[in-house]
């Protein structure tokens, strides 16, 4: 009775219950976020249901689930459930992301903060790499499946030199970016260049390499996968290939839901991973009527 | 000097004051130059050696020359290729790259679009797009189609992500000044919003085109009868390392020699926010230079 009397001694009617205002527009930002994905499935469902579509062409939806607790797997001859020989491709999938990963998003970041200490080995090598960079990778996994051979080897390396390139851009650009004035700031205070590097540079570039390493994770499940359609007998995306070859689309359905669920995921972690980390930094602090006009969240 | 210990600021000020400015460019543009050809030429130089030595097997690494002469062997079946991979990787830049900018501008203009497609658009961007090869081929069928579409689908995710980033990224105060001058909202988006992303959205562009190259040849790789991807595949089925490593390198020259003219008419066409401004002591600890 206090709480509401001194409601209305503030006089604010519109903001009356600006908790109950706030959770209805949460609400309705979850109901127009679903309703595509929601319309689509809708769609997709009565399209198969009624026989509109072959199904080699579309599946039913519901296929997928037979196809995860009822469908075979031919390897090599011999009949495997396909929830058995899931776990298996998926874990060789997920060390070969993992190993590409760690190799290539260790030896970036040493590489892009070489880059922005050593003004000797920017001269040296960041020619070549720059030149190098907008290359096709893709286009490699041809040499690489000849150099490295058989097993997870060609993937390995294939993701770990894609991850390697962007984490050490992202790195030189994020030193790059690094307010001039927190550097003048540091050496009117008389520190060393090393000082300097060590305690203002590489905790101000955190946020960027940490968005560098989404960037390096995002195209490290691409690079995997277009590695293991090309040359691999086991991991996900070769047991795509063979679905594919039997024209069990649901099959490939059902592995594309996978890899896009696993990215998702990987990416989610990384980006809470982001947020927790660059809650000082100053976008999205602004928001309010300009920040509706740019788009701003 | 008699000062055994400097610090920071007084190191780096000897060391400029014992050089002019205008001749350490000079003389550094050379010196860096000459540094960068460094590691292409010694890669080069122990490249040829060894190949030629035959300390290692041809089949894992072909001398230079034979890579020349490859080149030769498929003087004819190139052009007819380059010119199919050309075209897929076109058709799909201008078509993802307009649906890009008109969604990511519509998503900057209005609260609706946003609210409606943002979120899925979010959860398909960290979807590899490489595993929707084979659904692309099964309902496009082979021939151009498939790889049109996956280009497409690439450079519009990418185009959309980045128009809608830079919106975000416009500096509040250009906003605020033009709300202030009474400018309407449709208004300030033709007049303001839109001039000022245009250097962000250039940048996009040269994303979207090396990320086109990309997805052109891992899609050409799994389903096409034609053009430079599916080149390189017949020679990978004879082990034709030299042939190729000939085509890895058109595709290398084609990416690269596109980058550099995009990057070249960008840089002509925002000179005016050119951030290398600062130059000096912060540059070079920075690295900007």
């Amino acid at each position: 009775m206090d709480l509401r009397e001194s409601s209305v001694e503030n006089t604010a009617p519109p903001s009356r219950d600006p908790l109950a205002r706030r959770l209805r527009a949460r609400a309705r930002k979850v109901v127009m976020a679903l309703a595509v994905p929601f319309v689509i499935l809708v769609i997709w469902f009565a399209v198969t249901n009624a026989d509109l579509v072959n199904s080699v062409i579309l599946p039913k939806p519901q296929r997928l689930f037979e196809v995860l607790s009822e469908g075979y797997h031919n390897l090599s001859a011999t009949r495997v459930p396909f929830s058995e020989a899931l776990p298996g491709a998926f874990l060789i999938t997920v060390r070969m992301v993992a190993i590409g990963l760690l190799i290539g998003g260790v030896l970036g970041v040493v590489i892009g903060l070489l880059f922005g200490y050593s003004r000797w080995a920017r001269d040296l090598l960041e020619f070549s790499l720059d030149a190098i960079r907008p290359m096709p990778i893709f286009a490699t996994i041809p040499l690489f499946l000849v150099w490295f051979g058989s097993g997870i080897r060609p993937q390995v390396a294939l993701i770990a030199f894609g991850v390697f390139l962007i984490i050490t851009i992202q790195t030189t650009e994020a030193v790059r970016n690094v307010p001039h004035i927190y550097v003048r700031a540091a050496l009117t205070a008389g520190a060393s260049r090393l000082h300097i590097y060590r305690t203002v540079v590489i905790p101000s570039i955190l946020p960027h390499v940490i968005a560098g390493l989404r960037m390096g994770v995002v195209a490290a499940w691409g690079l995997d996968v277009a590695a293991e359609f090309m040359g691999t007998q086991q991991g996900l995306g070769y047991l795509m290939i063979v679905r594919n070859r039997y024209l069990d689309t649901a099959g490939v359905l059902v592995i594309v839901f996978i890899f896009a669920g696993f990215a998702v995921l990987s990416d989610f972690i990384l980006r809470a991973t982001t947020k927790r980390f660059t809650r000082w930094s100053p976008r999205g602090a602004n928001l309010g009527l300009v920040g509706d006009m740019l788009g701003s969240r | 000097m008699s000062a055994p210990k400097r610090t920071g600021v007084e190191k780096v000020q000897a060391s400029a004051a014992q050089r002019p400015f205008i001749s350490t460019r000079a003389r550094s543009r050379r010196d860096r130059i000459t540094k960068a050809l460094v590691v292409p030429v010694g890669a080069f130089i122990i490249w040829a050696t060894i190949t030629n030595l035959s300390l290692v097997e041809p089949i894992f690494l072909p001398t230079p020359q034979k890579i020349v002469r490859v080149f030769w062997a498929i003087r004819e079946v190139i052009p007819g290729a380059f010119w199919i991979t050309i075209r897929m990787v076109a058709a799909g830049l201008l078509l993802g790259g307009i649906m890009g900018l008109a969604t990511g501008l519509s998503f900057g203009y209005s609260k609706w679009a946003r609210d409606l497609l943002e979120f899925s658009l979010d959860a398909l961007r960290p979807v590899p797009l490489f595993a929707l090869i084979p659904l692309f081929v099964l309902w496009l069928g082979i021939g151009m189609t498939p790889q049109i579409a996956l280009v497409t689908l690439g450079v519009f995710l990418i185009l959309t992500i980045q128009t809608t980033e830079a919106v975000r990224n416009v500096p509040h105060i250009y906003v605020r000044a033009a709300l202030t001058a009474g400018a309407s909202r449709f208004h300030i988006y033709r007049t303001v919003v839109v001039p000022a992303i245009v250097p962000h959205i250039l940048a996009g562009l040269r994303l979207a085109v090396v990320g086109a190259w990309g997805l052109d040849v891992a899609a050409e790789f799994m389903g096409s009868q034609a053009g430079l991807g599916y080149l390189m595949l017949t020679r990978m089925r004879f082990l034709d390392t030299a042939g190729i490593m000939a085509i890895v390198l058109i595709f290398a020259v084609l990416a690269v020699g596109s980058d550099f003219l995009l990057r070249a008419f960008i840089n002509r066409t925002t000179v005016w926010m050119q951030r290398s401004q600062d130059v000096g002591v912060v540059a070079d600890i920075l690295g900007t230079t």
